[in-house]
């Protein structure tokens, strides 16, 4: 199972990310709006970014709408915001969003009848329950496919490892 | 519009020119600019006011389109018809698709539009502006 990073959990909901050098506020507030904003292109996640910065900073982002580094710029951003608002690795989090929202139907209807209410959720708890919801409805194999199926990064994507994740992979390697 | 995947062709004043696709990114930064002088529009009264939004509006829509066009002797063509007040904005809607919608008005098939009160010529004042702007530079 994915551990989060509880640090990260605590945080406000606010998440400041940097591009261009200079620092972006992002303001989403609940799952819903990061779930939507993520679904507005899964690929890119531009939704996330620049999709979700403050009204006040349109002008300043348009000077860097037709650089041409600018989608790279972007998506590399919006990667790091949905990890820092999701308190886990981003592609774990875009992994499940995009798996839910596959079946949105009928995933937010079993959390709602759970009480689940993605509308007045965090991210991070409505992370947690979705997840739950998945892997309950799994079998121990299911269950081990369901955690790699998450742990995947998007093909063609490097992505650094933390320091907790190295170890934890070494520890998995010795026991066996 | 579609020719080619990767490379849309769109008619405008007699000759076929060719657009790279906008970046989710470019389109996304586009509605939300719309939105924001859409917002601005409507809580203003001031004719000149509306006009200068529109402007800016205007000038920062055909900078991306600008940047879309593959071709520089397209571009030139392109500028000099907006300059001559040939074409408007309007023609040019496609290039960045119905993405750019109004919030508050679910049929109507693009947001890119003057507000009534403002005469189409504030569209020409913007190519001229923005080629101004260009040659300064």
């Amino acid at each position: 199972m994915h551990e989060p990073d509880v640090l990260a959990l605590s945080r406000p909901h606010t998440v400041i990310v940097t591009c261009f050098n200079r620092s972006w506020t992002l303001r989403y507030n609940t799952a819903t709006s990061w779930i939507g904003a993520c679904g507005w292109d899964l690929e890119t996640l531009a939704g996330v970014f620049p999709g979700g910065i403050a009204d006040d900073d349109v002008t300043d982002m348009w000077a860097h709408v037709s650089d041409d580094d600018a989608s790279r710029r972007w998506t590399n951003t919006a990667r790091a915001a949905l990890g820092r608002a999701s308190g886990r690795d981003w592609w774990w989090a875009l992994n499940l969003i995009r798996r839910c929202l596959e079946s949105w139907s009928y995933i937010n209807g079993a959390l709602l009848l759970k009480g689940v209410d993605s509308n007045s959720m965090t991210l991070p708890s409505w992370l947690d329950a979705a997840y739950m919801l998945l892997w309950q409805g799994c079998d121990e194999e299911g269950r081990m496919k369901l955690d790699l199926d998450l742990s995947l990064p998007p093909a063609g994507v490097g992505v650094k490892q933390s320091a907790q994740a190295k170890r934890k992979m070494l520890e998995a390697f010795a026991a066996d | 519009m579609a020719n080619d995947e990767d490379t849309p062709t769109l008619e405008i004043a007699g000759r076929r020119i060719a657009f790279r696709r906008p970046s989710p990114g470019q389109l996304v930064m586009l509605m939300r600019l719309t939105n924001r002088a859409q917002s601005s529009l409507r809580s203003e009264d001031d004719d000149n006011a509306v006009s200068r939004i529109w402007i800016d509006l205007s000038v920062k829509i055909l900078d991306v389109i600008d940047s879309l066009i593959i071709n520089d002797d397209d571009r030139i063509f392109l500028e000099d018809k907006m300059i001559s007040g040939e074409i408007d904005i309007d023609h040019l809607r496609p290039v960045i698709g119905g993405t750019v919608a109004a919030p508050d008005d679910e049929d109507a098939p693009a947001a890119i539009r003057a507000p009534k009160k403002v005469a189409k010529k504030t569209v020409k004042k913007a190519a001229t502006r923005k080629a101004t702007k260009k040659n300064r530079a």
